[in-house]
């Protein structure tokens, strides 16, 4: 465990990380490098019926801009919850309420009023389990972009493509864009969800658990395409897989009973963390 | 020790008598069914119009306005059914009206159908002033209801809530979700539903005496009584003449034939839309 | 690349309204349930409101159906229909139940399957074709096969000797229980049967295991397990008896009376008002059928609602 702990890579700049992770900056419009956060969760309490314990206890996270954060904890610990407020999905559940701030470009989405199928466009989810929707592979890239409106036909085949390209599914399903969805094994299914959520152009994508269905060259293809997103995207994800953590994010924040312990980079949590919880989790103590 | 082995087989004996009583019932009833009907069978049923008292003749208005009567009546409760369906699907497991809708459509399902007829009498047949069309849909589509409603709950209760998810993920409005998504995934399951439907009105009587009543003549009118095969089934039956016996018996078979092929449907069609989708 | 304003929840109608839209009509299909059951209601006691107020609650007790002179009282009725129903649950029952242990506990799957299929044939089979088939196939049969017999030897029992003395015509109330029992076989044969199979096998494993045999492992172990869900699909079969209407119009013989045998023509409900409903002109007559079905129907909502109570218990 210590071993592959100390081989992990480190962050791309620590010294600027460092800088920035005290000196926050969040003015709109600056150049991909600089570090800003995109997302920034305050004082954030879910509760999963109105007036019962909270499964979320004053959560303060930021979400950097084009990294990876993962959310590691013990089953239970909050951080499927924590993820499922950043695009409101719970608001499918009517007694579920969520207290607090979360900043998507210095606007709260927790307010009242907002359009949430405009955030959820903005703010994409991979599941679990992959979830193509019963139609064809084609349909599923598009079915966001058919909601949004406004996109011509070509355009969005192009957007599909590219999509697809990006997902690293191109050269798998190119010949067979019309077959259904349920045809393609696990993982390509899971990439497609992935294309799917990225032919929106998101600003952020939250991952749950999206490897924990499939076997582990799927799992290697996933990650590997996690890494390459980063570029464009900001990524949130949850795992349970610590050496996943440590392989794909630059952040990571550990849960436990429904509280952010520990915030840091991936690198200091994994080899250096600050609260002992962390450390017993981390060598495996609990969990 | 025998005592204990006696009951056994006693018992099981007892078993095997109840399972053989409800196999020579069947055996018998299709037995009936098909020598009697196959007797009376020929192209003039589907020819020739419903005779006079002890003259020849077919079923042909009477086959017309089953068809017709049947088809109306899906037509009209399929999209409520299935809207309302959807509405109890998607309520809250703790809504009380949606708790209270839900026994009454279970209520509504076992309401003997000739209290059906009854209200659809009182409230179309007195108030146009004829028996019609209209009315035998009208009641039919009451019958339906309530099984496409239930069937349409359970099947969408069934659709994963990671699908429904992962549709709101994209941005999707909840109707759209629905409507896109959740259709798609249920629909094998909801058309079951809907074939059910149909074959649980295709044989029904009772509503139809009172409101389509029945009609010697082919007629399309929906605003005049309409021939239909079950209550020409009931007056042809109970009638002392033998001609009139035999269509009776023919006009058995074809409803009979025609539910079984919409059962043999209502399962055979979800197994082939999956098979056909995995094929592709 | 930076957001524009997302919080234009109000400007955005299309999709709003879309939502709306969709969950009114969809509420409004749901609430036309209530409406359609509640216009049931109204109609029927609107429709029977003259023979009610002109008979008063005894209606319900009266013993006196007469066409001509316009006195009517469901007593006749309701006792041909609560008769009928009685004797179908008393065969179906224990056939139903015995049917579903053949099919769930002892029989092999290639047995089974096939012989569940056809009780579900059986189920699929309209009405009416069971009232035909009463009056050309069973009637005849049942007159020379069974009633002529009893005539001879059941006659002088005690206490159920009278039953059994009447005109051996094949068609009566007898004959409609036994019909109607045919129709609710299959019932509670699949819903008994459907319980069997949800009892795990390590029930079945540990009852075996210690030496118990099939008789003994199904009625003191299986079957007190399912004991509401059977009860409950009695109930259930007892509704559709009370309610069906072709398949005893056709056999039941069409008698307003209430007779000490079972061989005897009588009627139910719903075949009086089958046989009746477009031949009445009388108003009072009208009347005091759908006043009729007004009790048919309180009776089926009790029978139904203490069903649903059962079988909503059990899972």
């Amino acid at each position: 465990m210590n071993m592959n702990i100390a081989t992990a890579p480190a962050a791309t700049d620590a010294s600027a990380t460092q800088k920035s992770l005290t000196d926050i900056n969040t003015e709109t419009g600056l150049a991909e490098d600089i570090l800003y956060p995109r997302m920034e969760v305050k004082d954030l309490s879910f509760f999963y019926n109105k007036g019962s314990e909270p499964a979320l206890k004053e959560v303060n996270m930021p979400i950097y801009n084009n990294k990876v954060t993962a959310l590691i904890g013990p089953s239970g610990c909050g951080k499927s919850t924590l993820l499922r407020t950043m695009n409101r999905i719970f608001d499918l559940y009517g007694n579920q309420a969520a207290e607090g701030e979360i900043l998507l470009d210095n606007e709260n989405i927790l307010q009242r009023g907002l359009d949430l199928n405009e955030l959820r466009s903005k703010v994409g989810m991979v599941f679990q389990k992959p979830t193509p929707f019963p139609m064809s592979i084609y349909d599923n890239i598009t079915f966001g972009l058919k909601m949004r409106g406004g996109m011509s036909k070509p355009e969005m085949a192009i957007r599909a493509k590219k999509a697809l390209k990006r997902a690293h599914l191109w050269k798998e399903v190119k010949d067979k864009l019309h077959a259904d969805a349920s045809s393609l094994s696990g993982g390509q299914q899971q990439r497609l969800c992935i294309a799917r959520t990225i032919a929106l152009q998101p600003e952020v994508i939250l991952m749950d658990e999206p490897t924990s269905a499939l076997d582990p060259l799927a799992t290697s293809a996933i990650e590997e395409l996690i890494t390459d997103l980063r570029e464009k995207y900001t990524i949130v994800i949850v795992t349970h897989n610590m050496q996943q953590a440590m392989r794909i994010s630059d952040y990571t924040g550990f849960m436990y009973l429904g509280e952010l312990v520990e915030f840091d980079e991936t690198s200091k949590i994994f080899n250096d963390a600050a609260n002992q919880k962390t450390r017993d989790y981390i060598a495996g103590d609990f969990g | 020790m025998p005592v204990r082995k006696l009951k056994n087989f006693a018992f099981i004996g007892f078993c095997i008598c109840c399972a053989l009583f409800g196999l020579i019932v069947l055996a018998s009833v299709l037995y009936s069914l098909v020598g009697q009907g196959l007797a009376g069978m020929g192209q003039h049923i589907f020819t020739e119009l419903t005779p006079g008292p002890g003259s020849p003749g077919g079923l042909k208005n009477a086959i017309v306005g089953s068809l017709i009567l049947t088809g109306l009546g899906i037509l009209i409760a399929a999209p409520l059914g299935v809207l309302a369906g959807t509405w109890l699907s998607e309520s809250e497991q703790s809504s009380k009206i949606a708790e209270t809708l839900r026994f009454l459509n279970g209520m509504l399902m076992s309401a003997p159908s000739i209290l059906v007829g009854l209200f659809v009498y009182k409230v179309v047949v007195v108030t146009t002033g004829t028996f019609s069309g209209w009315a035998g849909a009208i009641a039919l589509a009451i019958l339906a209801l309530p099984v496409i409603v239930s069937t349409t709950e359970e099947m969408l209760r069934l659709v994963p809530t990671t699908l429904k998810e992962a549709g709101t993920g994209l941005g999707a409005p909840r109707w759209r979700v629905i409507t896109q998504l959740c259709y798609r995934a249920a629909g094998p399951g909801i058309i079951t539903g809907i074939l059910l439907s149909v074959a649980r009105i295709t044989g029904e009587t009772a509503p139809l005496l009172f409101t389509a009543l029945n009609s010697n003549f082919m007629s399309t009118d929906l605003d005049k009584p309409m021939a239909n095969l079950p209550v020409t089934i009931y007056q042809y039956a109970l009638s002392p003449y033998e001609s009139w016996n035999e269509l009776a018996w023919a006009g058995a078979l074809l409803i009979t034939v025609f539910i079984l092929i919409i059962n043999i449907l209502s399962t055979a069609l979800p197994r082939w839309i999956k098979a056909r989708k995995a094929a592709k | 690349m930076l957001s524009t304003t997302m919080s234009r929840a109000v400007n955005s109608p299309e999709l709003i309204n879309g939502d709306s839209i969709f969950h009114r009509l969809s509420f409004t299909s749901a609430i036309l349930i209530f409406l359609v059951l509640i216009g049931i209601i109204i109609s029927l006691i609107d429709g029977g409101w003259q023979a009610l107020t002109e008979f008063g609650p005894g209606f319900v007790f009266r013993n006196v159906w007469d066409t001509v002179n316009s006195d009517f009282g469901a007593a006749a009725a309701i006792y041909g229909t609560l008769v009928s129903s009685l004797i179908a649950i008393v065969i179906a029952i224990p056939v139903g139940l015995g049917t579903a242990i053949f099919l769930a506990e002892l029989a092999p799957g290639w047995i089974s399957r096939p012989v569940s299929m056809a009780i579900e044939l059986l189920a699929a089979v309209p009405s009416i074709i069971y009232g035909m088939w009463g009056l050309f196939v069973f009637a005849p049969w049942f007159s020379e096969g069974f009633q002529f017999w009893a005539l001879e030897n059941l006659v002088d029992l005690p206490l159920i000797g009278p039953w059994f003395d009447g005109p051996p015509i094949g068609i009566g109330l007898l004959t409609a229980g036994i019909i109607l029992s045919f129709m609710i076989l299959p019932i509670i044969t699949a819903l008994t049967r459907d319980a069997l199979k949800t009892i795990p096998n390590v029930v079945r494993e540990a009852a075996y295991g210690v030496g118990a045999t099939p008789y003994e492992v199904i009625t003191r172990v299986l079957l007190p397990s399912i004991k509401n869900a059977a009860v409950g699909a009695g109930i259930l079969g007892l509704g559709r008896a009370l309610g069906e209407t072709m398949a005893v119009a056709f056999v039941i013989g069409g008698a307003s009376r209430i007779e000490t045998s079972l061989f005897m023509p009588a009627s139910s409900i719903s075949s009086t008002i089958a046989q009746q409903f477009n031949e009445a002109t009388n108003e009072m007559h009208i009347s005091a059928l759908i006043s009729l079905g007004l009790v048919l129907f309180v009776l089926t909502f009790i029978v139904m609602g203490a069903a649903r109570l059962l079988l909503k218990k059990k899972s």
